[in-house]
């Protein structure tokens, strides 16, 4: 709740309108609206199947929307491939599944895209990956492969590997759902630290603590639409939506 | 030591208590179903008649294995008894001796194999001959002897010929064990007591191995035996050779990694079958590169190892096309473009091509034909239907399943037969070229189905990573998808490369002078009449040579490959 108040924030750098995203005939996304500014840290809550991930998939066009418009940072997300490959190097996303490259090393897996894709040389590369590696808290598992991690190690790894391309934007997915309860800890402080140093963060997670803490607005999703928006403070003790208070009863009692 | 002591031990019984339900153990294993029994009494009657038969065929070994089997039956019976076992007799225990039936199934079987050896050994050993020239090497021997010493050396019967008859042209001389050993051509003058040996030929019952020492530079180089150009194959050869070496060096380990030396030895490499193409081909009309016919000149193990590198290596790449076509989701063509042009092509075709080709059909087939354009919608509706209007998923599904539902002799003919008439008139391409295209591109369709299978098993996440850092999608696909999707699948790539080397065998029907052919050629030479056992053996080890060498090549790279693999 601290940061919320203390903390600029800048122009708007996501701006979406009125989203419509089909599955064939399943509408997932049914007119999604919203704005969020630079440096802000949102927190996308709702019940499974509501079209969290779908949204934000939609944010670098891992899925395509059919109606409506969605402009990152200032660049139009249409069918030209230049637009998409232009956002996705200032967006980075972070998987459940950490999604890291089982046949590279840790290092590999963290250059790989900053040599190819933002042009760097290895040399500069490996120095920017190994001091988020460092960040992250595990320099030393540079040289091992993905396979050879515990979980959490590896979604760090993954972490330090969108962090290394230096995007703007974060997304993430429900980052700690793969997790045993002891590696939890381990991300979510590595997201804390990011959160607190002005990344704009939208984030899928269904751990409430990192969202009242954290968290400068909360979403709530459900069938396909924003059902509330809130600060956490009033989201969780005083939400406006009679869906919301059903959800928080429902994840609370648990 | 130690291990010889434990066994020798289990031969020793009485030092524990004996654990025997003996009731039980005949329910078990002898009356448990009179089936078994009956069985049993068969199986131990023919196994018996099958060892008394071996005894007296071969005494020596057959006595060591039945030493052998009795003491190692012994032995585990005893520590099964006693409930001890040593390491080795509790693997009979579990592998050899578990059963009365299984105990008679291993004596059976180890004197079945010991025959089988034993007779391969007297085939290709023994009575082997490894003559070159059967007929005219036998000079350090004498040719002429008396009747005398024939009759001492050889247990010739002269007796029904009597005194004075000729004796028969040809006489097949047994040494003091029976076995035919020389073919003689005997002549006699009335007056002359000694027999005068024309020709003195080796009989053998064995393997003439001479006709595959003698066929081995043919059967391996053909032309290129030719002294003028052999020094081509040497050197390709030695390309390998060269770029191989520092390979071991260069691609192992992380030493070089990024370095030039590892980006020119690629280089040097992705060159080299054109730098041997050059070699074996020839580049200039004249000279020492004087290009070949390769109709005439490349044949045997050469041809076979072009036909099937050239396949290997041009098909990888349409593959991996073709795999990447038959997934792919661009945009289709929308349907309300296709159906109209369908529907288009159809009138213009039955207004122009059918009524001409009705007159001029012969027969109904030709009149069927004549009805083309009709199937141009329905081919439009599948495409519509089956790949959404995408050109190159149908394009790639439409070839991979033409070629797989096609035999590969029928490419093979196809190649040599139809191609031409395609060609414009002056054209010509040769044989062994055509059949080098048709066997990349045949090999081409499966290949791509087995790389499809390494796509097809990745999970959707690590595209979705890919794509998320922004790597472009030749990027996504060149470092990240298909390194692990051609992994995966390298047992059944390895697979399918050992079978296109074994087809290249069926090159010798469409006529060209693969191993097969040659070693074919064999049996109508003249030293050889009716010799084909001895070429075939040598095939089959040419064959097993190369296809347990890229089998072992595979392995190596799959460990190799493996690490880190999840
Ligand atoms: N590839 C797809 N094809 C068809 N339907 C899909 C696909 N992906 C998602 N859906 C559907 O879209 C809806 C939204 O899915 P989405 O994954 O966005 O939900 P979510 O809110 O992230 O749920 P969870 O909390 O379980 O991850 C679901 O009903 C799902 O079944
Ligand atoms: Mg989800």
């Amino acid at each position: 709740m601290t940061a919320t108040n203390t903390k600029s924030m800048g122009e708007d750098v996501i701006v979406c309108h009125d989203v419509h995203k089909w599955y064939g005939d399943f509408e997932a996304l049914k007119g999604v609206s919203m704005r969020v500014r630079s440096g802000e840290v949102i927190v996308i809550l709702g019940p499974s199947g509501s079209g969290k991930s779908t949204f934000i998939r939609t944010l670098n066009r891992l899925e395509e929307h059919q109606e409506g418009s969605i402009s990152v940072d200032g660049i139009e997300l249409t069918h030209d491939i230049r637009n998409i490959a232009e956002i996705r190097r200032e967006v980075g996303m972070v998987f459940q599944q950490f999604n890291l490259f089982p046949h590279l090393t840790v290092l590999e897996n963290i250059t790989l895209a900053p040599i190819h894709v933002r042009k760097w040389s290895r040399e500069r590369a490996e120095e920017v990956g190994m001091k988020w590696l460092t960040r992250v808290g595990i320099p030393e598992q540079a040289e091992k492969y993905p396979g050879q991690l515990s979980g959490g190690q590896q979604q760090r790894v993954a972490i330090a590997r969108t962090l290394t391309m230096e995007p703007k934007i974060l997304l993430f997915d429900e980052p700690t759902s793969a997790l045993d309860p002891e590696m939890i800890k381990e991300v979510l402080d590595v997201m804390r630290d990011l959160a607190s140093s002005g990344y704009t963060i939208l984030a899928v997670t269904h751990e409430m603590g990192f969202a009242r803490e954290v968290a400068d607005r909360v979403i709530f999703m459900d069938a396909g639409q924003i059902v509330e928006e809130n600060v956490p403070s009033n989201f969780f003790t005083n939400p406006k939506e009679e869906r919301t208070q059903r959800f928080l009863q429902q994840i609370l009692n648990h | 030591m130690d291990v010889i002591l434990s066994n020798i031990r289990a031969l020793v019984p009485g030092r524990k208590q004996f654990h025997l339900d003996l009731r039980r153990f005949v329910a078990e294993q002898i009356t448990r179903s009179w089936i078994l029994m009956v069985w049993l009494i068969a199986f131990t009657a023919f196994v018996g008649w099958y060892t008394i038969g071996q005894l007296s065929a071969a005494p020596g070994s057959t006595t060591t294995v039945l030493i052998i089997w009795a003491l190692t039956v012994y032995m585990t019976v005893i520590s099964e008894l006693q409930k001890d076992h040593t390491p080795l007799t509790f693997w009979l225990k579990e592998n050899m001796y578990n059963s009365i039936n299984n105990v008679l199934v291993t004596l059976f079987l180890t004197l079945l194999i010991l025959a089988g050896v034993r007779a391969f050994y007297s085939y290709a050993w023994v009575n082997a001959s490894f003559e070159t020239d059967p007929i005219t090497s036998n000079e350090e021997r004498p040719n002429e002897i008396t009747v005398d010493d024939a009759l001492a050396a050889y247990r010739v019967d002269f007796s029904n010929f009597p005194e004075g008859s000729s004796l028969p042209p040809r006489v097949i001389l047994e040494n003091a064990a029976g076995t035919p050993i020389r073919q003689v051509t005997l002549t006699k003058s009335a007056d002359d007591p000694n027999i005068v040996i024309e020709e003195l030929e080796d009989i053998h019952t064995g393997a003439s191995w001479g006709s595959v020492i003698e066929n081995l530079p043919n059967i391996l180089l053909f032309r290129f035996r030719d002294p003028v150009i052999q020094w081509r194959i040497w050197a390709s050869i030695g390309v390998l050779v060269v770029l191989a070496l520092p390979s071991f060096v260069v691609y192992r380990g992380e030493r070089y990694r990024g370095t030039t030396t590892r980006r020119l030895l690629t280089w040097a490499w992705v060159a080299s079958p054109l730098i041997i193409f050059g070699l074996l081909y020839g580049l200039t009309a004249e000279g020492p590169l004087q290009v070949v016919d390769p109709d005439q000149i490349w044949g045997g193990f050469v041809l076979t190892v072009i036909i099937s590198v050239f396949a290997i290596v041009v098909s990888f790449p349409i593959g991996m096309l073709l795999a990447l076509g038959r997934r792919s989701n661009i945009q289709g063509i929308p349907w309300w473009v296709t159906y109209p042009v369908a529907i288009a092509i159809t009138i213009w075709g039955l207004l122009t091509t059918t009524p001409a080709n009705l007159e001029a059909s012969r027969n109904t087939a030709e009149t069927i034909l004549a009805y083309w354009p009709l199937a141009v919608p329905v081919l439009a509706f599948f495409f519509q239907r089956s790949f959404k209007g995408n050109v190159v998923a149908a394009f790639s599904t439409g070839y991979i399943e033409v070629v797989r539902g096609t035999p590969f002799i029928v490419v093979l003919f196809m190649s040599i037969i139809l191609f031409p008439i395609f060609l414009p008139s002056g054209w010509d391409i040769s044989g062994v070229i055509r059949v080098l295209l048709a066997s990349a591109l045949f090999s081409a369709a499966y290949l791509a189905e087995n790389i499809r299978g390494g796509l097809q098993a990745l999970p959707n996440g690590q595209y979705e990573a890919a794509d998320s850092l922004g790597l472009s999608a030749f990027n996504k696909y060149r470092l990240i998808i298909l390194p692990q999707a051609l992994r995966a699948v390298i047992p059944a790539i390895v697979g399918q490369f050992i079978g296109l080397y074994k087809d290249t065998s069926l090159v010798y029907l469409v006529g060209l002078f693969d191993m097969l052919a040659l070693a074919n050629g064999i049996s109508s030479q003249n030293n050889w009449l009716g010799i084909r056992t001895e070429p075939y053996i040598l095939l089959m080890v040419i064959y097993f040579l190369g296809s347990s060498l890229m089998a072992w090549y595979s392995r190596r790279l799959e460990r190799q490959l493996g690490v880190g693999e999840r």
